[in-house]
């Protein structure tokens, strides 16, 4: 039990301050981002109970569900992946914990990759074998209500408290140079589709198109698996030790290309990674002196940068 | 944002539209032809109790068809449901039978709990049938 417990790094970094390496912006952003995502956890809670009471039949309804817990996953690795970062390193991990975010934004990507999958399979499945979904009704106020007007009242619902957070998070985000962060708040935003789409199956339904509703099922799950893949490669190029990348595509981070371009005018050669949201690397030269030569006026996420000797590879 | 507003607009409209637009439907079409037609039930216990009856005669009237019972198996009856042979199948079925798998069950009537089973994807019938089925409950208090 106590070897468990020596895993959890215990200690802050001395003086007691979060995260000293960082300028005040940037701790101000990371407090901001903490704060947004314990909320989205409460707001997603309370979507999830809602839309949880009136799921029934609807496929729609259940992948829209299902990815509404999905989206717990970004908020509570990204709270457990900062927490990390602000302990101390320790003996048995000198580098500290900065790579935590990485690893938690590839366990999230793996799992919407999964379920995203999953849940196309289940959509197609029932189109070929041609399920109608049957809705029933429940009896409010004396009248017969059809369960369906609900759902769409519960899918309404779910829009509004994930678009909200997704576009209050993007600034945070972008201070702080944060994948988890950054995809959350794009995930948040998008879910305007997942309410709509679910709507659009449901009112299909209604007007006696069974299809509607495990086409719209299918078309969430599209989404859920497209941002897997999204979110996939950016963690998989963090984790091998690829070039820094750019905070919301593929293309290559501008500082990393700047530093390149120093780089290759002092006839060196430049080696770059991203260890979470921090830049590090060796630059091989002849000369020492040519690393204070580079490094001036880079912002706070470029950090250890270290020299060694031109080596005998062509450069 | 103008976007967001014309599509909560629009949603809004549609959700008015059910209460003029006799929704949700059936997708092949029972309760449309039962106006005037004939409610076939397929009866798969000995008897059938008072409740699921007056349920099935209120649901008849509210129709404006004729009752008429055939006995029969579960799965025979199950199958011709599937079929659109018959509208229902009542019997003693207990509210969480697994055959609602390929059958839509109505709310639960009487003490006992039991439920009716139709067709699956025929929302329009299910809805007729649950009020059937509440008029029924409030009968017997």
């Amino acid at each position: 039990m106590t070897a468990m417990l020596d895993l959890l790094p215990r200690s802050r970094h001395p003086g007691g301050e979060d995260h000293p390496e960082y300028p005040p912006q940037v701790r101000e952003a990371m407090a901001r981002g903490r704060r947004l995502e314990w909320w989205s956890l409460v707001w997603l809670a309370s979507v999830i109970a809602i839309m949880g009471l009136v799921t029934g039949q609807s496929q729609a309804m259940r992948t829209a569900w299902i990815e509404d817990c999905l989206s717990l996953l970004p908020p509570a690795f990204f709270l457990l992946a900062t927490w990390f970062e602000s302990r101390a390193p320790t003996h048995r991990f000198p580098y500290g914990f900065h790579r935590t975010a990485s690893l938690a934004f590839f366990a999230a990507a793996a799992v919407l990759l999964s379920f995203g999958s999953v849940l196309i399979y289940g959509a197609v499945a029932t189109l070929i074998r041609q399920e109608h979904p049957a809705i029933g009704s429940l009896r409010i106020a004396g009248e017969e209500v059809w369960l369906g007007w609900l759902m769409i009242l519960a899918l309404a619902y779910s829009i509004v408290p994930p678009v909200i957070l997704g576009h209050l998070k993007q600034r945070p985000a972008e201070l702080l140079n944060d994948k988890v962060l950054v995809t959350d708040s794009e995930m948040n935003k998008a879910d305007w589709q997942t309410g709509v789409a679910g709507i659009l199956g449901i009112l299909g339904i209604a007007w006696g198109f069974w299809w509607a509703d495990a086409l719209a099922a299918g078309l969430i799950a599209v989404s859920i698996l497209w941002d897997g893949v999204g979110a996939l490669r950016k963690a998989v190029a963090e984790l091998v030790d690829g070039a820094p990348r750019d905070l919301r595509s593929d293309r290559i981070d501008d500082e990393a290309l700047l530093l390149g371009e120093r780089a290759r005018q002092l006839g060196a050669r430049i080696v770059l990674r991203e260890t979470g949201r921090v830049i590090t690397g060796v630059l091989e030269s002849r000369d020492p002196a040519d690393l204070g030569r580079i490094t001036h006026g880079l912002s706070w996420r470029v950090r250890d940068l270290s020299w060694r000797p031109l080596g005998d590879r062509d450069l | 944002m103008a976007g967001q507003g014309i599509l909560g607009g629009a949603l809004a409209g549609l959700l008015a539209l059910p209460a003029s637009c006799d929704l949700p439907r059936d997708p092949e079409g029972t309760l449309d032809r039962l106006a005037g037609g004939t409610l076939a039930v397929a009866v798969v216990a000995p008897e059938l109790s008072a409740d699921e009856r007056q349920a099935l005669s209120f649901l008849a009237d509210d129709l404006g068809a004729e009752l008429s019972f055939v006995a029969g198996d579960i799965h025979s009856a199950v199958d011709a449901l599937g079929r659109g042979e018959i509208q229902a199948v009542a019997g003693a079925i207990p509210k969480d039978t697994p055959l609602t798998d390929e059958t839509a069950a109505t709310n639960p009537v009487g003490p006992e709990r039991f439920v009716l089973l139709l067709r699956q994807g025929e929302n329009a019938l299910l809805l007729a049938a649950n009020r059937a089925v509440a008029d029924a409950r409030e009968e017997d208090r």
